[in-house]
């Protein structure tokens, strides 16, 4: 009998395996807590990821292009770029930049955003366009070029409704 | 008990340095998304004053007034992520080398100016405020004829 007596002494009484579970569920939660946080600044991260990475890589290739080019002109398709008809001066998916080679001759380029890629083509001597050669960006909602007092811009608007506004004039 | 008191404890200092090692990484990034955004539309001004003629830039009704008279204009900025809209001031004015002719706002003379050269520096300055902080970045190109 006393033996037994000694055993229920050891045990937990009823306030304190709450207190115990309380304890753990607390412990329990501040995991969880601290888990949520990072994942809030994952997504914080996330969002920002346009602006901070993808647009500064994207300014520095169009501003070099743009800078190079001898002039531009505005479409609003590759079909209408490449038969150079339509050439306007408001908002338009498709840029076509002239370089002047040495030898005196120009050569053609197409800034184009389609189907949410802005891709850059180099117009073949023959016309005819292959595949692109570069795909400046995939994160892109729109791209639109326009022209204001005589300068190209680049209306860059990104996934979270951010908007980037790059101007170049050329040479 | 002593053992579960430890725990919440080590818990509690563990969330708030990963809070402040975020902390540390995001204040940045926001200061680096300001800049691109800001940064992108001060290529405008650049390019603006770069291709702008001459003869325009001197004119009594220069974007760019002749210093210590300002131009100040309300502009669109950019949209930070999320679609929030940055709008700032641009001020513009202009200012004369020194070798300039006085006409030209300078005191240089017929023997330190022989060419009759006209340089002036053009400057564009943004201010805008973002999360209560006033900011301000200019830049400057030198046109000469």
């Amino acid at each position: 009998m006393k033996i037994g007596i000694r055993k229920m002494r050891k045990a937990f009484t009823l306030v304190e395996l709450t207190v115990v579970m309380m304890v753990g569920m607390m412990i329990g939660s501040m995991l969880i807590a601290i888990f949520n946080q990072q994942l809030a600044f994952l997504r914080i991260y996330q969002l920002q990821s346009f602006v901070t990475e993808e647009a500064p890589m994207i300014s520095l290739y169009i501003n070099r292009l743009i800078g190079k080019a001898d002039r531009f002109r505005l479409h609003d398709s590759i079909s209408d770029a490449l038969s150079n008809t339509d050439p306007r001066i408001t908002a338009s998916p498709v840029c076509v930049l002239n370089f002047r080679l040495p030898d005196g001759s120009m050569r053609a380029s197409i800034l184009a955003f389609e189907d949410g890629v802005l891709n850059y083509y180099v117009v073949p001597e023959s016309g005819v366009l292959g595949p692109s050669e570069w795909s400046i960006t995939q994160r892109a909602a729109d791209v639109q070029f326009y022209m204001e007092q005589g300068i190209l811009r680049t209306q860059l608007t990104g996934p979270q409704g951010e908007q980037l506004i790059y101007s170049g004039a050329t040479q | 008990m002593i053992e579960a008191v430890l725990a919440m404890g080590l818990l509690t200092i563990i969330g708030l340095i990963l809070l402040k090692l975020s902390l540390n990484i995001l204040m940045p990034r926001q200061w680096t998304v300001q800049q691109t955004i800001t940064n992108a539309y001060m290529s405008y001004e650049r390019a603006l004053a770069e291709r702008i003629p001459f003869e325009n830039l001197v004119a009594s009704n220069s974007p760019w007034p002749a210093f210590p008279t300002t131009n100040s204009e309300n502009v669109e900025l950019g949209r930070l992520p999320g679609g929030r809209l940055i709008t700032g001031t641009v001020t513009r004015t202009r200012m004369p080398y020194e070798n300039n002719f006085p006409i030209d706002g300078g005191s240089g003379t017929i023997d330190t100016n022989p060419a009759a050269m006209k340089v002036w520096k053009v400057q564009s300055v943004a201010t805008y405020t973002i999360g209560g902080r006033n900011y301000a970045k200019s830049r400057t190109v030198l046109r000469s004829q």
